[in-house]
């Protein structure tokens, strides 16, 4: 039975995967000629997209805030202040998030139009931030606490992707409209694989939007038929152990959906809130008790060398089964800036789930951890 | 007269009853009730076999009572902390971190959590930022203390602490400034404060070196009272003034200094407990007053935490978010109404 509810589910997205298809018909924005487009409406969480007539496109973003994408040589519809209002396709953008800027890589316009980024070039592993940042097309900003703006001007973005809403005020008094791109809560799943639809308007590039969505939607379609091949249910845990605290990515997060898709039991899937809450340490060792897999986002470079550093950590921790008779997943340095291989992070974490369904599958975003330190 | 005598009595007698009835209740309240729920049957089964193996064992023994235990005494310290500056100092919006104990605190475990990449340490050994917390804050209180042994006027410490705060405060700005994300992560929680996580150990030395202190106090209250009538008054009295005036530092300090570096910084309960010690029990007698404010200390702070940990569960909230709506309402309306009693 849950197994047809994981194919039933998959179906599901994949319906909406079919609408998203049928967005792709949709003309270049940019083109002269273009038909008009039918209204329509896309809604992503916190996000949504309202398609209106002769290419407008009304966006609310993470923040609730409404704005208005505009034809270039359109004139703006009346109703949105001027900070509201994105021409488009947006030529030149700055953006805090690593997940972002894999989108702008999916998007096919990374190159043209990333402006800035809040990371120092040593940390980044994406091949065209690091060229655009040696080449100085790309301008590092500062870090995402402290902003230059100065330097931000400078680079001249017309749009700013971002998650603090804190600057929003000084980039309206700068003319940079911002766009916020996190919302209080984790994405879900559903709107992780759709975020790319959320952005594509702002660049004119549904098409390409389209084909990146089928193909995560595909690997989903193909995860949820090799789960139904299997009537185990492995307990999986995702969170990080500090010395006094946990947090966990809540069960409305999308790791938390992908792994009941995978017929995996998420033990935090109680758990609504934002991506890697404080929960209590009795809730956390109670969902380890019997877990077989945790999953964390402390990477070795921080400290999560070995499942006895784990255990160090936070002693009153060690009792959890992952620690001692499971295993234990860190991310690869690389991972967080996959967001374009989103397809193959979701197979990934699925082999992992349930390493009997991919004999012969190879990590890429994963590492395990070994019992001990070398 | 006497009949005023008697009342008073009668009404200490009657609050400490009723916060020692108060406190077993929230003591009680924060070891059955948690987001994993435990019958009270079985609870009692676990406490009185002593089985710590088990989940639930574990849950109860290294969880629950350690945290219970801390949070109650954290509290009382803080309070009492709280309630010897105000005297000392005799301003009704003194608190025990005034002089710069939680900014020191939070100064060296920002130096051990935010360089130790920096440092090719990708691992912090256990207890090593508690450590850097207790380094810190009695680092400060040792420069507190050795300018009060130089520095008659109270309002000059006072301006002292709060500079020494802003100098810490500065450094850790900068520190977190460079840091890495994954760094600042750590330690933006261990700013929130909480008693998390409490090791046997830690309760221990909470026990004996708190209580040590705090008894220390409580033979300080008639030297505390005659104080409270002035300097010269307490030197006509018999009172060391200058070695009296480091022994309430050294007191305030050590208790807060204590708490901040297991805890973390706790905001308001050493600042509106003793208002509130002061309204239930109407008196200025520190021989009532500090266990009194020690009793209600270890109340208000175990509810509080109990909050954080129900309110939203298995969500925890941050306790200093919880002491605050507790705390600053109270302290402005005391503010507000000009009953402080100093």
């Amino acid at each position: 039975m849950s197994a047809l509810i994981c194919i039933f589910t998959a179906a599901l997205l994949l319906c909406t995967g079919c609408n998203s298809s049928s967005e792709a018909s949709i003309q270049e924005k940019h083109a002269e000629k273009a038909a008009p487009t039918p209204a329509s409406f896309l809604a992503l969480g916190e996000f949504s997209l309202e398609y209106l007539d002769d290419g407008y496109v009304k966006v609310r973003d993470g923040a609730k805030r409404e704005f208005l994408l505009v034809p270039c040589g359109k004139p703006p519809l009346e109703g949105f202040p001027k900070c509201r209002i994105v021409e488009t396709p947006v030529r030149s953008v700055a953006a805090y998030g690593y997940f972002d800027i894999s989108i702008l890589k999916v998007l096919g316009v990374i190159d043209d139009v990333l402006v800035g980024v809040t990371a120092p070039q040593d940390e980044w592993v994406i091949p065209e931030v690091v060229q655009g940042m040696e080449s100085g097309k790309i301008a590092y900003l500062g870090s995402y606490n402290s902003i230059d703006f100065e330097v931000l001007k400078k680079s001249s973005p017309e749009m700013v992707m971002t998650w603090d809403h804190s600057v929003i005020p000084i980039l309206e008094d700068l003319g940079i409209p911002c766009l916020i791109t996190s919302t209080p809560v984790a994405m879900c799943l559903n709107a992780k694989m759709k975020f790319v639809n959320f952005l594509a308007p702002f660049f004119g590039r549904e098409t390409e939007a389209s084909e990146y969505f089928g193909q995560v939607a595909g690997v989903l379609q193909e995860i949820a038929e090799k789960a139904a091949q299997t009537n185990e249910h492995p307990k999986v845990m995702w969170g990080d152990i500090y010395e006094k605290r946990v947090l966990v990515e809540p069960g409305n997060a999308w790791v938390g959906e992908l792994v009941g898709l995978a017929m995996g039991d998420y033990v935090f899937d109680d758990v609504f809130g934002a991506s890697c809450i404080e929960i209590s340490m009795e809730r956390f060792l109670t969902g380890g008790e019997d877990a077989e897999i945790l999953f964390t986002y402390r990477t070795p470079l921080t400290g999560a060398t070995s499942k006895e550093a784990l255990a160090k950590t936070n002693p009153s921790m060690s009792a959890i089964q992952p620690l001692h008779a499971g295993k234990v997943f860190a991310p690869l340095p690389h991972y967080a800036q996959s967001g374009d291989k989103l397809d193959e992070i979701l197979l990934e974490i699925a082999a992992i789930v349930h390493p009997d369904l991919y004999p012969d599958y190879e990590r890429k975003y994963f590492t395990e951890l070994p019992e001990k330190d070398a | 007269m006497e009949d005023f005598a008697q009342i008073s009595k009668q009404r200490w007698t009657a609050g400490f009853i009723g916060l020692s009835a108060a406190l077993m209740v929230v003591l009680c309240a924060n070891i059955f009730l948690g987001s994993v729920k435990i019958d009270f049957s079985q609870a009692m089964h676990i406490i009185m076999s002593g089985d710590d193996a088990s989940t639930l064992g574990t849950i109860l023994w290294k969880i629950r009572i350690p945290r219970a235990l801390a949070s109650a005494m954290g509290g009382a310290y803080l309070a009492i902390a709280g309630l010897l500056l105000q005297v000392y100092f005799r301003n009704p919006v003194v608190g025990p971190y005034i002089l710069g104990i939680s900014s020191g605190a939070t100064l060296m475990v920002s130096l051990v959590m935010l360089t130790s990449l920096q440092l090719g340490l990708t691992q912090i050994a256990p207890y090593l930022t508690t450590l850097a917390a207790f380094a810190g804050a009695y680092g400060v209180m040792m420069l507190v203390l050795a300018a009060a042994s130089r520095i008659r006027q109270g309002v000059t410490l006072l301006i002292l602490g709060l500079m020494i705060g802003y100098l810490c405060h500065a450094v850790t700005s900068i520190l977190v400034a460079f840091a890495e994300k994954e760094q600042v992560k750590g330690f933006v929680l261990w700013q929130l404060g909480s008693f998390s996580g409490f090791h046997q150990s830690e309760i221990y030395i909470l026990f004996f070196g708190g209580g040590a202190v705090a008894f220390g106090v409580y033979l300080l209250s008639k030297p505390l009272n005659a104080f409270l009538l002035g300097e010269e008054y307490a030197a006509s009295m018999g009172v060391n003034i200058r070695l009296f005036r480091i022994l309430i530092l050294l007191a305030a300090c050590a208790l807060a200094g204590m708490v901040t570096g297991m805890a973390g910084p706790v905001a308001f309960i050493g600042l509106a407990v003793p208002h509130m010690a002061r309204l239930v029990f109407r008196t200025s007698d520190n021989n009532v007053l500090a266990p009194g404010a020690a009793l209600l200390g270890a109340v208000v702070t175990g509810i509080c935490d109990l909050l954080a940990r129900l309110l939203f569960s298995p969500v925890e909230l941050p306790i200093s978010a919880i002491t605050a709506f507790f705390g600053a309402p109270i302290v402005i309306g005391l503010l507000l109404r000009r009953r402080v009693v100093s």
